[in-house]
C-alpha cells in the first residue's frame, strides 16, 4: 500500500502542472478590490444595494475567467445557454437562489438576504444543499428554515419558487415540499413562478447578463453570502454604515425587542396564573380554607372532589399553567411561580415598554449597555458572548464579526425555535391540504395574491 | 496534508497570504487533480479544471469559515468545478483527446481509469490522496460506510492485478 502511494505521488508529481502565472498573479479577494484594477467591460447596474466600486470586482473576475478560456484554447466558441439547467430562487423569508444542473441536481447555492446568510453561512449545512437532486436540496432548506423559525409552523403561509427554466417540471420538487408540509402539520403551500435569466442576473446585481453560463461564471468568483458580496468593493465606513443598519439596528435590534416583548407578555401570563392561584387558595370551597387556604399544586395532590366552582376554577388553572410551559419552557409549580412573579412585580414595565416603542436610532444605539443591564437583572441571557454592537474597524474584522454572528443568529434562532419545531403536530391529510388550497383561492382569488398579502402582512409587520 | 494544515494555510490565505496559496498548491494539488481526474478523464481537461479550481479558491476565499473542515472546502469547489467542466465538454464538438496525449505517462493514474469504475476511483483517491477516512469518504459521496469500505477493497485488488499485467 505504502510502496503503491509513493509511486503514484511520484507519478502525479510530473502529471501535476505548475501552478499557472495567472493564477498565482490573480488578486485574492479578502473584502477588498484592487483600486488600480481597469473595468474591461461595462454593463448596465441596479445600484440598489451595491456601489459603484462592485463593477471594478467583475470585470476583475471576468477578465481572469475570459483569460482562463483563452489558455485552454476555444477563444472563439463561448458555451452557447444550456438549455435544462436553471436558476430557482426560492423564497421563505430567508431568499436563496438555487444553480440547478441539467441532471436537476444543485451545483451552487447563493444566499439572496442576509436571513438567508443565517442558514447556509456554515460549511457543513451548505454542502448538505449542494450535489443533491433539487427537490432534496428545497426540502432540507425550508426544513432549516422552519428550525430556525423563519417558516411559522403555527400559522398559515407558503414559499414560492421563482424559475429561469425554459419546458422545466417543477412538479417533483413542489410535491416534495407539499410532502413535507402535510408529514409536519403545516397549513403551507407551495407557488411556482417563471423568471428569465437576464433578471436574475439583475437581482445578482451582476447587471443585465443574458446566457446562463454568464451568470454562473460570475457567480462563481463571488462569495455565496449576501453580506460578504455586499461588503465587496466598499470603504470601511460603509461597511460600518451597512453592518450598523443590518446588524445593530436589523436582526440584533428585532432578536433584542422580541425578548422584551416576550419578557413583558410572559409577566402578564404570569400575573394571570399568580392571580388565578390565589383565588384557587381563597376560595371558600378551599378544604383548607379556614388555616388559609392551599394553592392549586398542593390541592392536585391531595385526593379529593372538590366542588364544581372549583374544580372549573382549577381546569383554568391546569390550562394557563400547561399553555404558560408551551408558550416559554418553563414548567411552572408553587415556587417558581411565586418567585417570578416578584421578580416580574419589580419590572419596571413602562420603561420596558417605551424601550419597545422608542423610534430614534440614536436613543437605542446608546441605551444598548442599559437594555442589556436590564434584561440580563431580569434574568433573560442574551447570549451574546461577543461584542457585536461595536463596529468593525477594518475589513478583515468585519469578515469574522460577520461569520461570528451569523454562527450565532443560527445557534439563538434554533434553541428559541426548539420546542415549537420539535412540537408533534397531527399529519395533514391530501383532502384537507386540497380543502386548504381550495379555501385560499376563494378567499384571495389567486395563490399569487394569497403570497402578495403574506409578504404585505409581514413588511408592515416590520 | 491533514484538515488542520490545510485550515491554517486557508486562513493565510484568506489575509492576502500569496505565498501561503503556492504553499496549499503544492501540498493539495495532486489530490485535486486526482480527484477531478477521476470525472473528466483526460489530463487536458483535467489541468485547465485545476487550474480554475484555484482561481476560485482565491476568489472564493472570503467565504472560508476559518477553523471550518478545510479540505471538504476545497472539495467541494473541486467537485463543481468538475461537474461545470463536463456540462462544458458537452457542448463542445467532439474534439477527441486521448487519456494522456502530450502529456507525461501515467501508469496508475491510466490502469485506475481502465479498470476501475468512477466511484472506486474517487474512494481511491479520497483515502489514499486526501486521507478521509472510510466514514468520511461515506459522507462525501452520501453512500453507506461499508460500501465505501468493501468497494475499497475491491477497487485495490482490481489495482493489483491490473498493474501486475502491465508489469
Amino acid at each position: 500500500m505504502k510502496e503503491f502511494k509513493e509511486k503514484w505521488l511520484k507519478e502525479l508529481d510530473m502529471a501535476v502542472p505548475k501552478l499557472s502565472q495567472d493564477v498565482l498573479d490573480a488578486p485574492i479577494l479578502v473584502g477588498e478590490v484592487e483600486q488600480d484594477a481597469p473595468p474591461k467591460r461595462k454593463f448596465k447596474f441596479s445600484w440598489k444595494w451595491f456601489t459603484v466600486c462592485v463593477s471594478g470586482a467583475v470585470a476583475i473576475v471576468l477578465t481572469l475567467i475570459i483569460t482562463l478560456n483563452l489558455m485552454s484554447g476555444n477563444p472563439q466558441n463561448p458555451p452557447p445557454t444550456t438549455q435544462n439547467s436553471y436558476f430557482a430562487v426560492l423564497e421563505v423569508n430567508p431568499e436563496v437562489m438555487f444553480t440547478v444542473d441539467e441532471d436537476g441536481v444543485v451545483v451552487s447555492v447563493t444566499a439572496l438576504n442576509s436571513d438567508a446568510d443565517v442558514v447556509i453561512a456554515d460549511s457543513d449545512r451548505l454542502n448538505s444543499l449542494v450535489g443533491v437532486p433539487f427537490e432534496e436540496s428545497a426540502k432540507t432548506f425550508i426544513d432549516i428554515c422552519a428550525k430556525l423559525g423563519y417558516l411559522k409552523l403555527d400559522e398559515s403561509g407558503a414559499v414560492k419558487i421563482t424559475h429561469s427554466g425554459d419546458e422545466i417540471d417543477l412538479s417533483p420538487v413542489v410535491d416534495k415540499i407539499e410532502s413535507y408540509f402535510k408529514e409536519k402539520g403545516v397549513f403551507s403551500l407551495v407557488l411556482t413562478a417563471k423568471t428569465t435569466v437576464e433578471e436574475i442576473s439583475n437581482r445578482l446585481n451582476l447587471g443585465f447578463l443574458q446566457s446562463f453560463d454568464d451568470v454562473v461564471g460570475a457567480l462563481n468568483t463571488l462569495p455565496n453570502l449576501f453580506t460578504e458580496r455586499e461588503a465587496i468593493g466598499k470603504t470601511i465606513e460603509e461597511i460600518q454604515s451597512s453592518y450598523k443598519q443590518n446588524v445593530i439596528l436589523g436582526d440584533m435590534q428585532d432578536y433584542i425587542i422580541e425578548k422584551l416583548k416576550r419578557g413583558l407578555a410572559s409577566g402578564e401570563k404570569l400575573e394571570e396564573i399568580y392571580d388565578l392561584n390565589e383565588s384557587i387558595k381563597a376560595h371558600q370551597d378551599n378544604p383548607l380554607f379556614f388555616v388559609g387556604g392551599v394553592d392549586y399544586w398542593a390541592l392536585q395532590s391531595l385526593d379529593r372532589e372538590f366542588s364544581d366552582e372549583l374544580s372549573l376554577i382549577m381546569e383554568q388553572m391546569g390550562q394557563k399553567v400547561q399553555e404558560f410551559k408551551s408558550a416559554y419552557g418553563v414548567e411552572l409549580d408553587s415556587l417558581s411561580l411565586t418567585a417570578n412573579h416578584l421578580l416580574y412585580s419589580v419590572v419596571d414595565k413602562q420603561l420596558i415598554s417605551s424601550i419597545i416603542n422608542s423610534s430614534s436610532e440614536e436613543d437605542y444605539i446608546n441605551g444598548l449597555p442599559f437594555i442589556k443591564a436590564l434584561l440580563q437583572e431580569n434574568g433573560v441571557n442574551l447570549e451574546f458572548e461577543e461584542d457585536f454592537d461595536s463596529l468593525p474597524t477594518t475589513k478583515e474584522e468585519f469578515s469574522t464579526k460577520n461569520a461570528n454572528y451569523l454562527s450565532k443568529m443560527y445557534t439563538l434562532c434554533e434553541k428559541d425555535n426548539q420546542l415549537s419545531y420539535e412540537t408533534q403536530r397531527e399529519t395533514i391529510s391530501d383532502g384537507d391540504y386540497q380543502a386548504f388550497l381550495t379555501n385560499v383561492i376563494d378567499e384571495f382569488g389567486s395563490l399569487e395574491n394569497y403570497w402578495a398579502s403574506l409578504k404585505n402582512s409581514s413588511t408592515t409587520s416590520i | 496534508m491533514d484538515g488542520f494544515e490545510t485550515d491554517q494555510l486557508l486562513c493565510k490565505v484568506a489575509k492576502g497570504d500569496n505565498s501561503a496559496f503556492e504553499e496549499l498548491y503544492l501540498k493539495t494539488s495532486k489530490g485535486v487533480y486526482a480527484f477531478i481526474y477521476s470525472y473528466l478523464k483526460n489530463a487536458h481537461d483535467t489541468e485547465d479544471a485545476l487550474q480554475t479550481v484555484y482561481l476560485k479558491i482565491k476568489m472564493n476565499i472570503s467565504s472560508y469559515r476559518a477553523g471550518t473542515n478545510g479540505r471538504a472546502w476545497i472539495f467541494q469547489i473541486a467537485k463543481n468545478q468538475a461537474l461545470t467542466q463536463i456540462k462544458q465538454n458537452s457542448r463542445v464538438e467532439d474534439v477527441e483527446k486521448s487519456p494522456s496525449d502530450g502529456f507525461a505517462k501515467t501508469e496508475i493514474t491510466d490502469a485506475m481509469q481502465r479498470v476501475l469504475t468512477e466511484e472506486e476511483q474517487r474512494i481511491i483517491v479520497l483515502h489514499v490522496l486526501w486521507g478521509y477516512k472510510h466514514r468520511e469518504i461515506a459522507t462525501l459521496l452520501e453512500c453507506p460506510t461499508g460500501t465505501v469500505t468493501s468497494k475499497y477493497k475491491r477497487a485495490l485488488e482490481k489495482m493489483r492485478d491490473a498493474l501486475k499485467e502491465n508489469v
